[in-house]
C-alpha cells in the first residue's frame, strides 16, 4: 500500500518566478483555465491497493496520499473510494469545487483536459456514474468479476477546483492480478476485491495540459 | 337327353382343366441362383426379393437360393445383406434360367455410393444431384462410432460445436443452437428450453441417416431454419421380418438398450422401436454437492407404419413417446453450510403424425399430413430435511400442424412443389399465466429446372404469417453446375428466419427475490399500464406508444462450393459461406418500478455476421482404408455500437457514435477432425480412430463488454475416440471402444465431456 512515485519534476526557481509573475499580471485568470505561460508541473503516479471495501477512503491526488476521514469535510481530498463507487469532492459528496468527466479515450491519448463538461456529485447522479458499463468498470453477472473498462479515462477536477488530473483504474483486486489467468481463478481468496490500483497524471500549475 | 347335353360340357371342362394344368407347368418356374461376393465366395443370409416382398428367399451357406412358382415375366430383383450394398436388377424370368443366375454383391463402404436425401428439396433425391450442399451421416458411421444419442455423433462432424446450456445443443456455422431446426422424419421436434432443443433426447439407435443442410432453409422449412436444418431419418426395415437388438454398457453405469422390429407383408410395412438409456451421471469436480451430470433414465418408443390402400394411395403413421427422469442434489446457501435439496426432473415428449400420400394422373403427387406433438417438464425440489416442497414448476407445450404438399413433375426437366399449412401452438406454464397460444400459416412454392444434364436450378419462396408478429417472406435460389464428372460447382443464396418464441412474446416473470420483471413483447404494454394504474411505476424509459412490434430474426446468406473428385477414391468438398443476420432479439429495460428494479422486454437489437470456409476430404487409398478429414474456418462477429465521449482537436468534449464488428464469445475460429477407418474383410473386423479438434474459444466474457477480447480465450483441445468391432456370421457384432482416449476434461467449461469412457456394445441381427 505504499504509493509509488514514478516521476516527479521539481520546479526550477525561474519557473516559480515566472509562475508568480504570470498570476500577478493576469488577475482574471483564476483557477482552471489558466494555461498560458505557466511552467508545466506534471506529476504522474501509480498507486497500489487503496482499500475501499470496509470504509470510504479519501484521497488527495495533489499530495498523492490518503486523507484521514476526519478531514472529509475539507477540500483536502479530491476523490474518495467506496467499493466500486468513486466520489468527487463536489456538491452532494463534499464541500469542494471538484468534479469529473469520463472520457472514452485511452489514458495516453488524453493530453489535455477539456475546459468544460465536468459533472458534480448530486443526490441522484455521481460525476463518475455507478453501475456496470456506466462508469469505469464492467461487472460480469456470471463470474461476479469487476473489470476496469479499457480506454476509459477519468478527468478529475481537484477538491480545491484549481487543478486537473487524469486517472485510470487498473484493478479492483488486491495485488492487481491477471483476471483471466488461472492463478486468479484458482485462488480467488488471495486476491480480495475492493482494492484499487490506479494510475494518474496531475497538472499542478492549474493548466489543462497533461503533456509537455 | 340331359346326358347328351352334358357330355360336350364335361368334355369342354376337362379340356379346359387340361389346358389349365399345362398352363401351370408352362407358366410357373423356379428362380434359383447363387449370390457371391467380389472374390467369388458364396454369401449366406442374403435376402433375395422379387417385386417388393411378393416372393423372397434367403441364401444358404453355399450362397444358393431358390424361389418357386414364379410366373415368367419381367421382375425387379432386390438382393440385400447387412454389410453389403443393396443390388437391384431387372430380370426376365423364363424356364431356361433356373440355377443360372449369379449375383455379385459389393461390400458396403462407410458411405454408399448413392445416397437419397429429402431435406434439400422436400422430395427424395440423389445427394449428388441437389444444388444445395447436404451432409449425410449414415447408419454405418453412427454404428461404427458406438454413438447412442444425437449429440454423440454430431460432436464429430465438421463445423459443429457442442454447447451445454439448458441441454446439449449444437452450433452450426457459428450460430447458437436455437437457430437450427431439428426434425424427426421431416417433422419439427418441439420442447426447447432457453432456445436449446436437448439433443440427448434423441436416440440414434434406429436412425437410417442424418441429413444436414448448413445455411438458411426457411424457404422450405420455415421458422428456426435460420442457420440450417438437421433432419433425422429413422429406419424402415426392408426385409419381410427383421429384429435387431443393440446394447451398450460403459463407464458411469451408462446402459443403452434398443430393440428394432420391422415387418412387411404385401407392401404393408410396420416398424416398432424401443430404447432405454440410463446413467448414474458423473462429477467432474471432486467433493461438490451437485453432480456435474445427474443420474437419469429415459425411454423412447416409436412406431411407424405404411399401408398401401390402392395403387395411388398410401397411408402413413408415425408415433413417438419419450420420457426421461433425472434425479440430483442441489443446495441453497453456501457450500460450507448448505441446505440440501433433492431434485426430480421429468421431461416428456410425444407426437403422432398421420399422413396420406397420393398420386394423381399427369405426374402429380401429393401428401396431406397432420402433426401433433406435446412436450412437458415437471421439476420438483424438496428439502432433504423435513421433505417439504421448495419449488415445483411445470411447463407444457402443444403443437399442431396440418399441411398439404403437392409435387408436379411436368417433364424430365421441370418439377414444381407447392405446399401450405396451418400451425397452432399453445403453452401451459406458471411463467405464462394466460396460457398463451399462437397461430400461423404458411404457403410455399418451389420450382426446379434442369436445362440439360449439367445444370440444375431451384427457386423457392415461402410466406409465413403469424398472429403475434410481422409476416415473413423467405426466398432461396440454388444452382448446380457439373463442369465434368470430376468437378461440380454449387451456389445458393437465400434467407432464413426465426420467429420470436413464446418467451420473447409472452413471458410474465417477476423475480421473487431481486424484484425485477421480464415481460414478453406481446404483453409488455398491457402489464406496464396495469402497474401504472396501481402506481407501481416510477419511470417509463421508452414511451409505450413507441414500442414497436417485435420482428422475426432474419438472415441473408450465400453459400458457394466445389466438389472435386480427382481420382477414384478421392473426394474433396469445399464450401464458402457468409450469413448476415439482422434483428437478433435481446432484452433491454423499458421501465423502472417503485422498488428501483427494472422491467425488461424483448427488442430487435443485434446485428451479426458469420462467414467462413468448410472443407471435407475423403480418401480411400486402398480398399480397406478410409481417411476422412474436415476443417472449418469461422469468423463470427456481432456489431457493437456505442456512443463515446471523446475530445476534439482543442481537447473539448464531444459525443461520437462508433460501431464495429467484434468476435463473438464461445466460437472457435478453427475446428478440424480426422477419422481413420480400417476393415479386414476376411475376419470381418473393423477399427477406427477419430480425432476432433476445437480451436481456442472465448468462454467467459471476463470484462463484460459483450465480445471476445484477446485475453479471454481458452486453449483449444482435441478429443480422440476409438472403436474396434468384429462381426460374426455377418449378423452379430461385438464392439469395444474408448471415447475420450486421453481423458481430457474441463469441468467448469465443458460439463458435457466426461473423462475417458470404456464401453462394450453388442448388436444382434436376430432375424
Amino acid at each position: 500500500m505504499t504509493p509509488l512515485r514514478n516521476t516527479l519534476q521539481l520546479l526550477s526557481l525561474p519557473a516559480v518566478l515566472l509562475l508568480f509573475l504570470s498570476t500577478a499580471c493576469n488577475d482574471s485568470s483564476t483557477g482552471p483555465g489558466n494555461e498560458e505561460e505557466d511552467e508545466s508541473q506534471i506529476e504522474s503516479y501509480i498507486v497500489e491497493d487503496i482499500p475501499a471495501s470496509d470504509a470510504i477512503t479519501y484521497y488527495s491526488l495533489r499530495d498523492n496520499s490518503i486523507v484521514e476521514a476526519s478531514d472529509s469535510a475539507s477540500t483536502e481530498w479530491d476523490i474518495a473510494f467506496s467499493t466500486t463507487t468513486i466520489y468527487t469532492n463536489s456538491e452532494a459528496s463534499g464541500p469542494g469545487d471538484g468534479g469529473a468527466l469520463v472520457l472514452d479515450v485511452s489514458f495516453d491519448d488524453v493530453t489535455i483536459a477539456p475546459s468544460d463538461g465536468y459533472s458534480t456529485d448530486t443526490d441522484t447522479l455521481l460525476a463518475i456514474p455507478t453501475g456496470s458499463g456506466n462508469g469505469w468498470y464492467n461487472y460480469n453477472r456470471t463470474t461476479h468479476i469487476v473489470t476496469p473498462i479499457e480506454n476509459k479515462t477519468l478527468v478529475i477536477k481537484t477538491g480545491d477546483g484549481a487543478n486537473y488530473a487524469k486517472l485510470q483504474v487498473l484493478s479492483y483486486y488486491k495485488g492487481n492480478p491477471d483476471l483471466s489467468g488461472e492463478e486468479f481463478s484458482n485462488n480467488p481468496d488471495n486476491y480480495p476485491s475492493g482494492y484499487y490500483t490506479f494510475e494518474y497524471v496531475i497538472q499542478l500549475n492549474g493548466s489543462r495540459e497533461f503533456a509537455e | 337327353m340331359q346326358s347328351v347335353h352334358l357330355y360336350p360340357l364335361m368334355a369342354f371342362c376337362f379340356i379346359g382343366m387340361l389346358l389349365n394344368v399345362s398352363a401351370v407347368y408352362a407358366q410357373h418356374t423356379t428362380l434359383s441362383g447363387t449370390v457371391i461376393n467380389e472374390k467369388n465366395q458364396p454369401l449366406s443370409n442374403v435376402y433375395v426379393l422379387l417385386n417388393g416382398d411378393l416372393y423372397y428367399a434367403v441364401t444358404d451357406t453355399n450362397g444358393r437360393f431358390s424361389i418357386q412358382q414364379v410366373k415368367p415375366g419381367e421382375y425387379t430383383l432386390r438382393i440385400q445383406r447387412i454389410g453389403f450394398e443393396t443390388l437391384e436388377k431387372v430380370i426376365t424370368v423364363d424356364s431356361e434360367m433356373d440355377g443360372k443366375l449369379i449375383l455379385t454383391l459389393k461390400p458396403q463402404r462407410y458411405r454408399s455410393k448413392e445416397t437419397v436425401v429429402v431435406t434439400a428439396t422436400r422430395t427424395r433425391r440423389d445427394i449428388e444431384d441437389v444444388p444445395v450442399p447436404v451432409t449425410v451421416i449414415d447408419e454405418k458411421e453412427i454404428s461404427s462410432t458406438g454413438s447412442m444419442r444425437l449429440s454423440d455423433i454430431l460432436a464429430e462432424q465438421t463445423g459443429l460445436m457442442l454447447t451445454a446450456d439448458h441441454g446439449m445443443g449444437v452450433q452450426l456455422q457459428g450460430f447458437d443452437p436455437e437457430y437450427t431446426l431439428i426434425m424427426l422424419d421431416g417433422q419439427p421436434l418441439i420442447g426447447r428450453t432457453a432456445g436449446t432443443l436437448n439433443l440427448e433426447r434423441i436416440t440414434v439407435d434406429n436412425v437410417q441417416q442424418i441429413e444436414m443442410i448448413k445455411g438458411p432453409s426457411s424457404a422450405l422449412w420455415g421458422s428456426d431454419a435460420l442457420a440450417g436444418v438437421i433432419n433425422i431419418i429413422t429406419k424402415q426395415g426392408d426385409r419381410p421380418f427383421e429384429l435387431n437388438v443393440n446394447s451398450r454398457y460403459g463407464r458411469n453405469q451408462t446402459l443403452d438398450f434398443g430393440a428394432n422390429l420391422s415387418m412387411q407383408r404385401n407392401d404393408w410395412k410396420q416398424n416398432l422401436f424401443l430404447n432405454r438409456n440410463s446413467s448414474q451421471g458423473y462429477s467432474l469436480i471432486p467433493n461438490s454437492i451437485a453432480q456435474t451430470v445427474p443420474s437419469y433414465q429415459n425411454y423412447t418408443a416409436t412406431y411407424r407404419t405404411e399401408i398401401p390402400v390402392s395403387d395411388a394411395i398410401d397411408l402413413e403413421l408415425h408415433g413417438r413417446y419419450y420420457n426421461e427422469k433425472q434425479s440430483g442434489t442441489d443446495y441453497l446457501g453456501s457450500t460450507d453450510n448448505p441446505t440440501l435439496l433433492d431434485g426430480e426432473d421429468l421431461q416428456e415428449d410425444y407426437s403422432l403424425s398421420p399422413s396420406v400420400h397420393f398420386s394423381l394422373t399427369g405426374g402429380l403427387r401429393g401428401k396431406i399430413s397432420h402433426y401433433f406433438s406435446g412436450f412437458r417438464t415437471d421439476t420438483r425440489y424438496t428439502y432433504r430435511q423435513g421433505d417439504s416442497l421448495y419449488e415445483h414448476t411445470t411447463f407444457k407445450q402443444y403443437y399442431n400442424k396440418s399441411e398439404l404438399q403437392l409435387n408436379q413433375t411436368w417433364n424430365a426437366s421441370h418439377t414444381s412443389t407447392w405446399g401450405g399449412g396451418y400451425v397452432h401452438e399453445q403453452l401451459n406454464a406458471q411463467r405464462y399465466p394466460h396460457n398463451p397460444a399462437f397461430n400461423s400459416y404458411f404457403l410455399l412454392a418451389q420450382h426446379e429446372w434442369m436445362p440439360g444434364t449439367r445444370w440444375d436450378l431451384i427457386a423457392g419462396l415461402r410466406f409465413d404469417a403469424h398472429s403475434e408478429y410481422t409476416s415473413q417472406l423467405s426466398p432461396k435460389l440454388s444452382v448446380r453446375y457439373k463442369l465434368s464428372d470430376r468437378l461440380h460447382l454449387r451456389a445458393s443464396g437465400g434467407s432464413g428466419f426465426k420467429a420470436p418464441d413464446f418467451r420473447q412474446l409472452f413471458l410474465d416473470f417477476t423475480n421473487p427475490t431481486a424484484g425485477y420483471s421480464v415481460f414478453g413483447s406481446s404483453n409488455v404494454r398491457e402489464r406496464i399500464r396495469e402497474l401504472q394504474e396501481q402506481n407501481k411505476i416510477q419511470q417509463v424509459l421508452i414511451p409505450l406508444n413507441q414500442l414497436e412490434e417485435i420482428r422475426s430474426e432474419r438472415s441473408l446468406a450465400f453459400n458457394a462450393g466445389v466438389d472435386l473428385r480427382p481420382s477414384e477414391g478421392l473426394e474433396l468438398r469445399v464450401n464458402l459461406f457468409r450469413n448476415n443476420v439482422d434483428d437478433l432479439i435481446e432484452s433491454a429495460p423499458v421501465a423502472r418500478k417503485n422498488n428501483g428494479q427494472p422491467i425488461y422486454s424483448y427488442f430487435n437489437l443485434q446485428n451479426v455476421y458469420t462467414q467462413g470456409l468448410e472443407t471435407q476430404l475423403r480418401w480411400q487409398p486402398v480398399e480397406q482404408l478410409l481417411i476422412s478429414a474436415g476443417y472449418q474456418l469461422l469468423d463470427a462477429r456481432r456489431k457493437i455500437e456505442e456512443t463515446r465521449t471523446v475530445q476534439d482537436d482543442q481537447g473539448e468534449v464531444v459525443e461520437r457514435t462508433f460501431s464495429s464488428y467484434e468476435p463473438m464469445l464461445n466460437r472457435s475460429q478453427h475446428m478440424a477432425n480426422i477419422k481413420l477407418y480400417y476393415t479386414w474383410e476376411e475376419p470381418d473386423i473393423s477399427a477406427n480412430l477419430r480425432g476432433t479438434w476445437q480451436g481456442k474459444y472465448a468462454r467467459f466474457d471476463a470484462n463484460g463488454n459483450g465480445f471476445a477480447d484477446p485475453g479471454e480465450y481458452d486453449d483449444g483441445y482435441m478429443i480422440w475416440n476409438t472403436a474396434v468391432d468384429k462381426t460374426f456370421s455377418g449378423r452379430y457384432t461385438l464392439r469395444l471402444g474408448v471415447d475420450n482416449l486421453f481423458d481430457f476434461t474441463r469441468p467448469f467449461d465443458l460439463s458435457w465431456l466426461p473423462g475417458r469412457i470404456f464401453y462394450a456394445q453388442l448388436s444382434l441381427q436376430l432375424y
